[in-house]
């Protein structure tokens, strides 16, 4: 284990150990500039800036500036937070008034739910839930609080494809300070091989508290279950992502039954052992929860140094592809998967929106979809 | 003079500090504990002298350089809009 890795891990411990009192010392000088974009990629600045007084201790050959710097970060997180505090207040109000009906999740729910203080965990945007039927309504809300539709993608997409496919609408504000709002349809693109049933999740909420605000989002396990599958989902790995998770199970009232209902449910036991084998790791600790999971041999593909490095070693086109193939459970569906990928439906291929002159026919989708499979096996 | 904070701003302390946001430009300022304490105590009915003996009791310092501290900030305050006399 380098010594980037071994403080990557250190943080990871402190934060859910919360004492650090038998913290080994490691006496190596470390690349400081390349442990800071370790810090902002795996969005844990504002914990190393929190636990600085451990760290230093740990690991002494750190200077004052790399904590300082780390710091100066909390500080723009504070702020932040404060301004999504106030922007999701207007927001709730209008939203209220309109009696549109959504749920929080993400970003904020975990900041305020699971850390100690809000603007230790970094959020970029605002994740809502809302149904299909409130869509045009939100929109309006949306851009009345000087926000804009940003995303081409969602621009380019007509709305018939877009609500076909339930697509997540990105909104940012259009003036300083910067807000951005992701309004989801669904939890997932209906493309990808785990559909969620949306209609569970609307009815497995539960209030929380943001200042003197209540909001609405997930019960704790239906929140377990997304964030193991967000953690999971994409191509690369955030720390952020895993301390989440277990800073959710680790909450007093998480219901460990009620979530390993939902993983069988929802075939997604696979991933739980993934994040098992993950966890111990990272964490070198064989809690009660992690020896609830499972035994089974180790997924050698699933290297968690490469997680800390910030990835798996292999290209973000054929590391999208395999991963599912990996911690998904039947054959049948590893053979969906993987169908869809190579050949998604024609009206969501994404060159026929964006390019003048592309007209969408079989030839040129064929033509797409070769050039799409040569770049996999290419790049 | 007796001064107020003016209404888009919001402020957290946090650790030794505090942050105050200017909710229209998102502009922030970052001030320490002696700020904190001036800041807090800017809401429009304690005076000058109210704060300067604030600030003396609670650092334990003298009443001159507590004063210098005082003046110092207000005019920062003034300078970016953040205060407005009563």
């Amino acid at each position: 284990m380098n010594g980037e890795s071994r403080f990557l891990r250190t943080v990871c411990q402190v934060t859910l150990d919360g004492t650090g009192d038998r913290l080994p010392v490691y006496e190596s000088v470390l690349d400081e500039e390349r442990l800071f974009r370790f810090g902002l990629y795996h969005q844990i600045l504002p914990l190393i800036a929190h636990h600085r007084d451990k760290l230093k201790i740990a690991f002494p050959a750190l200077s004052d500036e790399f904590f300082e710097k780390s710091r100066n970060y909390l500080v723009t997180n504070v702020g932040r937070v404060m301004y999504y505090e106030r922007f999701l207040a207007d927001l709730d109000d209008r939203l209220t008034t309109e009696g549109v009906e959504y749920r929080l999740f993400k970003g904020p729910v975990l900041a305020y739910e699971l850390y100690q203080l809000p603007y230790l965990r970094t959020f970029g945007d605002l994740d809502i839930l809302i149904q299909e039927k409130s869509l045009e309504k939100v929109h309006r809300i949306i851009t009345g609080l000087n926000c804009e539709l940003c995303d081409d993608l969602y621009i380019a997409f007509p709305d018939v494809v877009i609500k076909k496919y339930s697509f997540a609408r990105h909104y940012t504000s259009v003036k300083s300070p910067f807000v951005a709002i992701d309004v989801h349809l669904s939890l997932s693109n209906r493309l990808h091989p785990f559909q969620f049933d949306i209609a569970d999740f609307w009815l497995h909420s539960r209030s929380f508290r943001i200042g003197d605000r209540d909001y609405q989002t997930f019960d704790r396990s239906h929140q377990a279950l997304y964030l193991l599958y967000h953690a999971f989902k994409h191509y690369f790995f955030k720390l952020i992502w895993v301390i989440d998770c277990q800073q959710n199970f680790q909450s007093p009232d998480f219901d460990l039954v009620g979530f390993k209902y939902l993983l069988k449910k929802y075939n997604l036991v696979r991933l739980w052992e993934i994040y098992n084998q993950v966890a111990a790791d990272l964490w070198d600790e064989k809690s009660q929860l992690n020896n609830a999971a499972p035994r089974r041999r180790r997924i050698k593909i699933i290297k968690t140094d490469l997680i800390l490095q910030g990835g798996l070693a292999t290209s973000p086109s054929r590391a999208r592809m395999l991963l599912p193939m990996l911690y998904l459970p039947k054959l049948s569906q590893k053979l969906v998967y993987l169908w869809r990928q190579m050949f998604p439906p024609r009206e969501v291929v994404r060159d026929f929106y964006v390019s003048k002159d592309l007209k969408p026919t079989w030839r040129n989708y064929l033509s797409l979809r070769r050039k799409a499979v040569a770049e996999l096996f290419n790049d | 003079m007796i001064y107020k904070r003016v209404e888009p701003v919001e402020w957290r302390r946090f650790e030794n500090e505090s942050l105050l946001l200017n909710l229209q430009t998102g502009k922030y300022f970052r001030i320490n504990e002696v700020g904190s304490l001036i800041w807090e105590n800017l809401d429009g009915k304690n005076s000058a002298e109210d704060i300067i003996q604030t600030i003396v009791r609670h650092f334990d310092i003298n009443e001159e350089t507590a004063r210098q501290d005082y003046l110092k900030f207000i005019e920062q305050l003034l300078n970016d809009d953040l205060i407005i006399a009563v």
